[in-house]
This record gives C-alpha cells, structure tokens and sequence, in this order.
C-alpha cells in the first residue's frame, strides 16, 4: 500500500497518491454506502466535559518521555474521576499547531488551543530535572463561565521519576474532590423524556436518582457517555441536572498511593538494593535471630552493630550513642541485682544466699532472662540508624504496620525501631522492663505486682497499636510519600469574563 | 491535507468526516471476508493492548493472540485482524476510548476490546475490558478484568508467558460472554418475520422495539419490551398472548452463557491437566502413611521447613497465633497424663482425661492440617504459576481423607485457607467436648489404695458425637466440591466503593447521606 504516516501538522501531505489506491478507495466508498455517516449524528463522547492536557515542549529525551507519561497518567486520572473527558491527542496537536503562531510556546499558545478543543479546562505539564530530583509544575486552569475561576498550580518533586506522574495524578484526584456529577440536557423528546451528557462513564447506571432539591430522575438506558432518562416532576426549562454524585477521590487516591509506594519501596528496598539477588526477608530473620544474639553473646552492643553487615550495608558506621545505651542497658540486665546487694549477692541468678531475697533472685532471673530483648533492642536501634543514613528501607515494608505490630508483640519497642522511630523504641523498652522487673521483685508484694503487671500489659498494648498506626521516620520515604505541603505560590492572571470585562488576579496559595 | 484532516476527524463545526472514513476504510480491508461483514453475527474487533516495558510488550502481544484465537474458537463472532486493526489505529492516533467508540459505531463493530499490560517490576498488572456499540450498550463498558500476576521468583519462560495468557484471556473471553447480549433483528421475508442471524435461533426471546425510527440519527435509540416470542430453528413458532408480531427492526437479545459455561470448563480442566497429576490413589495411600509423622512433626517441621523456609510469613503468622492454644493443649495433656498422675495418687479430672485424649489425637493425626497448609499453598502457588507438575496435588480422595482425619485438612488441601482455619477450630473445639463427654473422672480412694471412675451420661456424650460426625460429613463434602486454588494471578477489586457524602442542596442545607461507587 502506498501509505505513509501523514504527519498532521504538514499542511499539503497526502495519504494516497497512486491512481489505483484512489481507484481502490472509490470503489470503497460505493461499497460502503451503506456505512455513510449521517450528519445530525451526536458524537456522545463530544457533549461531555473536557479537559485539555499539554506539555511544554522539551528537547532532552528522557524529560520528553517523562512529559508523555504525566500527560498520559493525568489523562488517565481524569478519566478514572469521570468529570473531565480528555481530549483526544490528534485533536491536541491539531489544536497546537493551529494555535502556536510563534517560536515560543506561551501560555496564550495553551489557552488558545483549549479554547479550539471547546475544552472547559486545560492542564499545563512542565517537567525539569536536577541532579538529585526531578521537578514538575502543574497549572490548571477553568475556561469558560462555569470554569473560569479555576486556576491552580502545583509543584512536585521526587527523587525517584516515575513518582512525577504519580504524584500529578494523585493532585489531579484530590482536585475532583467536591466536584459532583452535574448533567446538561441535550435533547428533549416529546413524550417528556430527554438526553444527558452523562453516562457510565461519569459512574451512571439505569435506575432512579434522587436529586437534591427534591424529585427524582430515571435512567432508562445509560449509554457510555450519554443516557435517555425521564424526570419527576418533568425537567420544563430546566438545562441540566445536578445527581450530587461525588467521584471516588478517595478510592483513586488509594490506588495511586499505592504504585507510589510500590515505586519508592523498588527504589529503596533492601530487597531490590543491596540483596536485590538475596532473600532479603530471610537474611533479616536470620540477622535478628542468629546473627545477632552470637555478635552479642562475643562483643555486647558492638556485636549488634557487626551484626548488620549480614545485610550488606556499604561504609557503615556505628552509632555511638545507641551503642552507648544498649551497652548501659546490657549492664543493668547484668549486675542490677549484684549491685542492689551490695555485690554480696551470688552473681548468678540461679543461685539463692542469704544476701538474696526471694524477690531479689525473681527480679534476678527477669533481667538475666529479658537480655535477648536486649540484644534484639540494640541490633534494631543500630539498623534503624542505618537505613536512615544509607537510605534504605527494611525488609516487610509492604506490610510495614503488620510488620511494625508483630515486632512490638515480640520486642520491646521493636515496632518502633522498626519504623525507624529510635527515641520512642528506648523509651517503650526501658518502660517494659522496669514494669516487668518491678512486677517480678514485688510478685509476693500485695497487689502491687500484679498491678505492675497490668501496667506493663496496657503499655505494650498502647506500643502494638503505636507501632502500627505511627508513619515511618524515613525522611527519603516520606518525601515521597506525603504530598508537598510546604511550598507558597504567588498567582497572577488576567482574563476576561464573559462580558468582555477584564479581570486582574493576584492570589497567594498555602496548602494546609 | 494535514489540518484538514485533523478537523476532520476532530469532527469541528462544518467540517466533514473523510479522515474517520477512511479509517474505516482501511479497517474495513481488513475485515475477514467481506460477506461476513454483512452477516448477523457480531462483529468483534481487539484494538490492541498496551503496554509500558519491553517485557509488557511481549505479554500484550501473547494476550491479543489468545483473546483473538478464543474468540474466533467460539464461533459466536466475526473477527477483524487484530494486527492491521491496531497498526491503523496507531497511525491514525486514534487510541482512546472515545475516538475508537466513534470509529466503531460508524463501522459497525459490535464488540470492542482493549487493554493494557503494566510492568510493576515484581508482578504485572493486565487489564482488559469490553465495550458494546448499539443496543442495549451504546458505548458503554461490558466487562472489566483486572488482575496482578507475579513474576518475581519464578521460572517463566515464553511458554509460561503464553500458557498465563491464555488462561486469563480464557477467563476473560467467558465472564464476557456469561455478560454480553446482542440484539437480532427481525426482517421481513416473504410476508414472515425471521430472526436475521445466520445460526437457527430457539427458545423463548423478549421481543424489543425501538421508541422512534432509526432516521433520526440518535447516538441512543429508546426501546422497551415488547412481548415475548418462541423460535423454533429460526423462524416464530409463537408469540405470548398481548405480544404483537415483530417487524422489521425489532430484536430479541441473544446470550452466549452455554459457551461461556463451555470455556470456563474447558480452561479449568485444560489447567488442571497441565498443572496436576492425574486422580490416583496410590497418591492418597501415601498421605495415610505418612499422617502420623507428619502430625506429630508438625511442630517443628512447618514453622521452619514449611512457612519459613518457604518465604510464606503470613502463613508463619497465622500458624503461630492458631496452633498456639492446641499445642498448650497437647503438651498439657501429656505432660499431666493420667498415668503420672496415678503414680502421683492424684485425682484424675474428666478435662485431664480429655485433654490426654486430645492430645493423642492431635499429636498423631489433628496436626496434619496444619503440615498440609505448610505444603499445600506453596505447591499449589507453584501450579497456579505453571512451576512444573505438581505432584500429590488436586486429589479428589486425599481431600476427602485429610478432611475426614483432620479439622480444615482437605480445604487447606485445595488451598482455601480462611475455610481451612475456620473448619479446624470448629472441628478441635467439637474434638475436645466430644472427648471430654466420653472420658471419666477418676478418683483416688486412699482408704482402698484404688481409683473409682466416675459414671458418664452416654446420651449426652453420643449427642456431641453425633453433631462432631455431621461436621465431618459437612466439612468432607464441602471440601470435595471446592476446586482447586490454581487459578494465576490475583484479581484486583477496585470496582466498588462505598463512601460518606456530604452535600447542599439548592437552599444550602447540608445533606448528609452514603454513596455507592462502581467503576466500569
């Protein structure tokens, strides 16, 4: 076939140059009769609200790619919203080519092309790099009388790429929120039923609505953008119908979060870093309850620290002061008893002298017997430190508040060390164990043990449940994760309303 | 010809439509044979499947071949050639929904289906979906399918890839036709109305007539029911009472759910045959044999062996929190037998008794449940991912015997593990108050050096029998008609969410209400 790619915006191009093709294609079109288009057809799909997406050109390849797919990802957004039709891409770049008149591409080259798409809204992309992050702005802005207050920007960063189109369309989705489904009228039939410019893909199905202000509308067919309903009491001269439907923010919201997620813990996870050919879960299990306990059982509280090469950290460094407490900690475990007797106490728990109570030998055996928790304590603190400092995120992530639960359940603070929340973790620990020693020294006391003991019950209750609903500490993380609530935009426009007025704008913009 | 053709397609005010004609055109060459093309059946068209990465490509490509090829095997459809289809709508930049709904409108296509391939390093999303032109569609989506396969820590090879392909186009080609409906319309032939579709149509059908003619170039055409019809071999044996006689135009919506039924079927046991060795019951002997070590094992071997050693930490979890209080129960038992405490001249109560007896029952056979859950997810994740043939594995038999000896064993068998915990609690806890009922308190009589056993009410334990043996017989039969956990992948359920609403209405009161959202 002698056919070619005819690039739109080449004025003069021709898809078809032999006399056969040609010859060919009227034989089509005679075939075809049957299939001509007739000209009073309702295109649905052009009824519906539209957005507009554009990108600012850019020349190097990676940040061109980049700007397709955050063009590509907002459009999605849109389209999972169901507010917002995006327009099509040969029509945008119609659009552009009969809007851009200059060199440079201005913001008056986008609202002009939105204006020719007939589009309500249109979104400007604009995407950069430096060397440790890369950087999008996002405007969006209203046209039209309905939408033309409409003017926001938005600032992304991330270190890792493939978040900017992420962290965009999550703005996108957050952007629908209150937006409720409104539809127009766009034909009225005589038996009182009429059509609207909405459809399932706005998240309508046949059925009855109840519309705020009273009276209720039925959906008799629903198509994909457009629907044949009936009203009571009947619509009159009303031109659209407000279904108070809201779109599914949240669960858009939910779902972009997650490949957010799914994205940094790639990027960061020990288990596709520095044992990407390892089982990093396994290696973790076994650091924490092999590795770990025989590095302490060697070096206290330095063996810890030996114990986190197993997960092959590079140019690690200890930190002193955690070391420094886990190594106090180890010693009152030790000698606590001893100590409290003066060091006339047998040194060994097992053995009972004169110079040891009862409750001395109980408080004895609980310190001597908790320092695995101690181990486990000071092997956490130093890996905490660790995947601060060589960002990095521990293994389980994916299930990081199970994960966080489950070792607060079997160590002191160990969900709390294992978000990386080191201060907290000491504090838990050292609570449990003096409410446990205590317990255990006072067990014989009236009341006063078992007290201690529901104490230290409802305190490790209050770590399970804090370690599972406490975000990580890991700032590399989070910077991902959170949206970026810091930045203050300064906003000035010009545009006219309706009657040809012109309207100055100036705003200041502080999300909280 | 570049601009003129973009405001073509573009369908701006005044301009006419050659660029979409000749889309159609061009699609339309490659329509398989042109007299089809006239035919009533539906016409079905993939536009293609799209993809992010090199290795979605491949995938894309593997799964526009099985969904064309399961469709064509259907019979059901006329089909376009997928390659040409896609290559024309790519050139023409004629890629989303609603430009390829237009396309398909004016060319007839009844049937559009599209999709996309996400590469998520560890696992890859596939997501397909349907959409009808024409009644009663109109655009609108059919069916959704989306699922997320693993791809980490397997060997899958191109053969894989394709057998992982199928299955799910497989899947997806029968829940679309369980849904789709096409309307067949009457004509006119010789004074009689026939059902215009090339297979003789029979049954009883709905009839329905348009609300308007079709001149008037609605994107929607109202209709309503209009009677119902019986066909016989394609022409009109009857019509129900009030029912007036179809005319040219009117329709009956006609279901593909036996060939939906058909495929579901054929796919199962074609993976089954792949995946699993054939029913055998040497297979079950060997299970027999090797409950009792198994069970007493238990303890040790699927912590370490079996969930640990297996990378399953949720399975390690749930044994954990689960076999705790049976295990306390087993150790208790045995270490308080009635034999030591015999020798101890102590009393022997009836819970001491039952808990002896519990034990022996859990040491020897109650504990194989939970070696098989060890076992069974890992070997049945293994199929589900077509790892080889799996051996020991979808055995109707050793269902029903694990189900039969241990609380939970044949669901955890089949891979059902939310079945397989629930049946083994109610199946220890009815175990235990069954033993306990028959087992006798004993006292010691040191006036006499002996024990004497205290009466049991035989009416009373025989009902706690009875009701322990109608859970078995329920939990068997239950188990042997579940199928096998094979199925690839994990179905993502976004469809549906159910949130607070807040609104005004017109006066500016608050309104305050619950919504429900499903996604298409």
């Amino acid at each position: 076939m002698n056919m070619k790619r005819c690039p739109i915006h080449i004025p003069g191009c021709r898809s078809f140059r032999s006399a056969a093709m040609k010859g060919l294609l009227v034989m089509l079109t005679l075939t075809m009769a049957p299939f001509s288009l007739r000209a009073e057809d309702i295109d649905p799909s052009s009824t519906v609200k539209r957005v507009a997406v554009f990108t600012v050109p850019r020349t190097d390849p990676s940040l061109l790619a980049l700007n397709r797919e955050a063009a590509e990802y907002i459009e999605n957004t849109f389209s999972r919203m169901g507010r917002f039709l995006p327009a099509e891409h040969h029509r945008i770049q119609w659009a552009l080519s009969q809007s851009h008149t200059g060199q440079a591409v201005t913001e008056g080259t986008f609202s002009n092309a939105a204006r020719l798409l007939n589009a309500d809204l249109y979104v400007v992309i604009s995407v950069s790099r430096s060397p440790r992050f890369a950087y999008a702005i996002m405007e969006i802005r209203g046209q039209g009388r309905t939408y033309q207050a409409i003017r926001k920007t938005w600032r992304i960063r991330s270190r890792i790429v493939r978040n900017i189109p992420l962290k965009l369309g999550r703005e996108i989705a957050l952007f629908h929120s209150g937006i409720s489904l409104s539809a127009d009228i766009i034909k009225r039939y005589d038996d009182g039923r009429f059509l609207i410019n909405a459809g399932q893909w706005q998240g309508l199905a046949p059925g009855t609505f109840s519309i705020p202000g009273g009276g209720t509308v039925t959906l008799l067919q629903t198509g994909r953008f457009i629907s044949l309903a009936q009203s009571s009491p009947p619509p009159g001269d009303i031109a659209h119908i407000d279904f108070g439907l809201q779109p599914d923010v949240d669960g858009g919201v939910a779902a972009i979060n997650a490949a957010i997620e799914r994205n940094t813990i790639a990027n960061y996870g020990l288990g596709t870093t520095l044992l990407k050919n390892e089982n990093a879960e396994h290696r973790y299990v076994e650091g924490l309850c092999i590795i770990n306990p025989g590095g302490n059982l060697c070096l206290p509280g330095y063996g810890a620290f030996l114990a986190t090469e197993y997960l092959r950290f590079q140019n690690a460094r200890p930190d002193v002061p955690g070391l420094a407490v886990s190594v106090s900690a180890f010693l009152v475990h030790l000698t606590l008893p001893s100590a409290a007797t003066g060091g006339r106490g047998n040194f060994f728990p097992w053995e009972r002298d004169s110079d040891k109570s009862e409750a001395m030998q109980r408080l004895h055996i609980f310190l001597w017997g908790t320092i695995p928790f101690n181990f486990s304590v000071a092997y956490m603190d130093q890996l905490a430190h660790l995947f601060h400092t060589t960002e990095h995120l521990p293994p389980f992530f994916e299930d990081r508040n199970t994960m966080a639960a489950f070792m607060s359940f079997i160590i002191p603070g160990g969900g709390m060390f294992y978000k990386g929340h080191r201060f907290a973790g000491w504090c838990y620990y050292f609570t449990e164990i003096s409410l446990g020693g205590y317990s255990a020294y006072n067990w014989d006391n009236g009341n006063r043990g078992k007290i201690a003991l529901g104490a230290l019950g409802v305190i490790k209750l209050i770590d399970i449940i804090n370690a599972a609903l406490i975000g990580p500490s890991y700032s590399f993380f989070s910077t991902e994760m959170d949206r970026d609530t810091s930045s203050v935009s300064l906003e000035t426009g010009m545009y006219h309303t309706g009657d040809n007025e012109g309207v100055y704008s100036m705003s200041l913009t502080m999300p909280f | 010809m570049g601009y003129t053709a973009a405001s073509k397609i573009c369908q701006l005010p005044g301009a006419p439509k050659p660029r979409m004609k000749k889309i159609i055109f061009l699609l339309l060459l490659c329509l398989i044979p042109a007299k089809d093309l006239f035919a009533s059946k539906p016409l079905a068209g993939i536009t293609g499947i799209q993809s992010d990465s090199a290795r979605g490509r491949s995938i894309a490509n593997l799964l526009e071949m099985h969904l064309y090829n399961i469709l064509r095997s259907t019979n059901s459809f006329n089909q376009i050639d997928t390659a040409q289809m896609r290559t024309q709508l790519v050139r023409f930049d004629c890629l989303e929904d609603s430009c390829i709904l237009r396309f398909a409108r004016r060319a007839d296509i009844h049937l559009v289906l599209r999709g996309t391939v996400r590469d998520m390093r560890n696992s890859m999303e596939i997501e397909i979906y349907a959409m009808g032109t024409g009644a009663p569609y109109f655009g609108a989506r059919i069916y959704r399918y989306h699922v997320r396969i693993p791809v980490s820590r397997l060997s899958l090879s191109t053969r894989e890839f394709s057998y992982i392909c199928e299955e799910h186009a497989g899947r997806f080609i029968s829940n679309l036709l369980h849904r789709y409906r096409f309307p067949v319309p009457f004509i006119i032939r010789g004074n009689t109305a026939v059902p215009d579709y090339p297979d003789p149509l029979n049954g009883s059908f709905t009839v329905y007539r348009y609300d308007r003619s079709p001149d008037e170039g609605e994107p929607l055409r109202s209709y309503r029911n209009a009677g119902t019809v019986h066909l016989k071999n394609g022409t009109i044996e009857s019509l129900a009472p009030g029912t007036p006689q179809p005319g040219n135009g009117d329709f009956v919506l006609l279901t593909y759910e036996k060939k939906s039924q058909y495929l579901t079927d054929f796919y199962r046991g074609r993976k089954r045959e792949l995946v699993l060795t054939p029913w055998n019951v040497s297979d079950t002997l060997y299970i027999m044999l090797f409950t009792a070590p198994a069970s007493a094992s238990m303890p040790l071997v699927v912590p370490i062996l079996g969930h640990y050693a297996r990378g399953d930490y949720a399975g390690l979890g749930l044994w954990a929190v689960n076999a705790a209080p049976y295990l306390y129960l087993e150790a208790d038992g045995f270490l308080n037998r009635p034999q030591k405490l015999r020798e101890e001249n102590r009393d022997i109560s009836r819970n001491d008794a039952a808990r002896y007896n519990f034990a022996l029952y859990f040491c020897f056979a109650g504990g194989m449940s939970l070696f098989v859950d060890a076992f069974a997810q890992d070997y049945l994740h293994q199929a589900a991912n077509y790892q080889g043939v799996q051996p020991l594995m979808g055995n109707g038999l050793s269902t029903a015997y694990l189900s039969l000896i241990c609380g939970g064993g044949g669901h955890f068998y089949r891979g059902h593990r939310a079945w397989g915990y629930f049946y083994f609690h109610l199946n220890n806890i009815m175990m235990y108050y069954t033993l306990r009922e028959f087992s006798r308190a004993e006292r010691y009589n040191s006036a006499t050096d002996s024990y004497e056993k205290e009466p049991v009410d035989t009416t009373r334990a025989y009902r706690f029998l009875g009701a322990y043996c109608a859970l078995k017989l329920i939990e068997t039969i239950h188990a042997v008609l579940l199928d096998d956990r094979i199925e690839n992948g994990e179905l993502v359920e976004e469809q549906t969410a159910i949130t607070p609403a807040v609104l005004f209405d017109p006066e500016g009161n608050l309104a305050f209400g619950i919504q429900g959202t499903m996604r298409f």
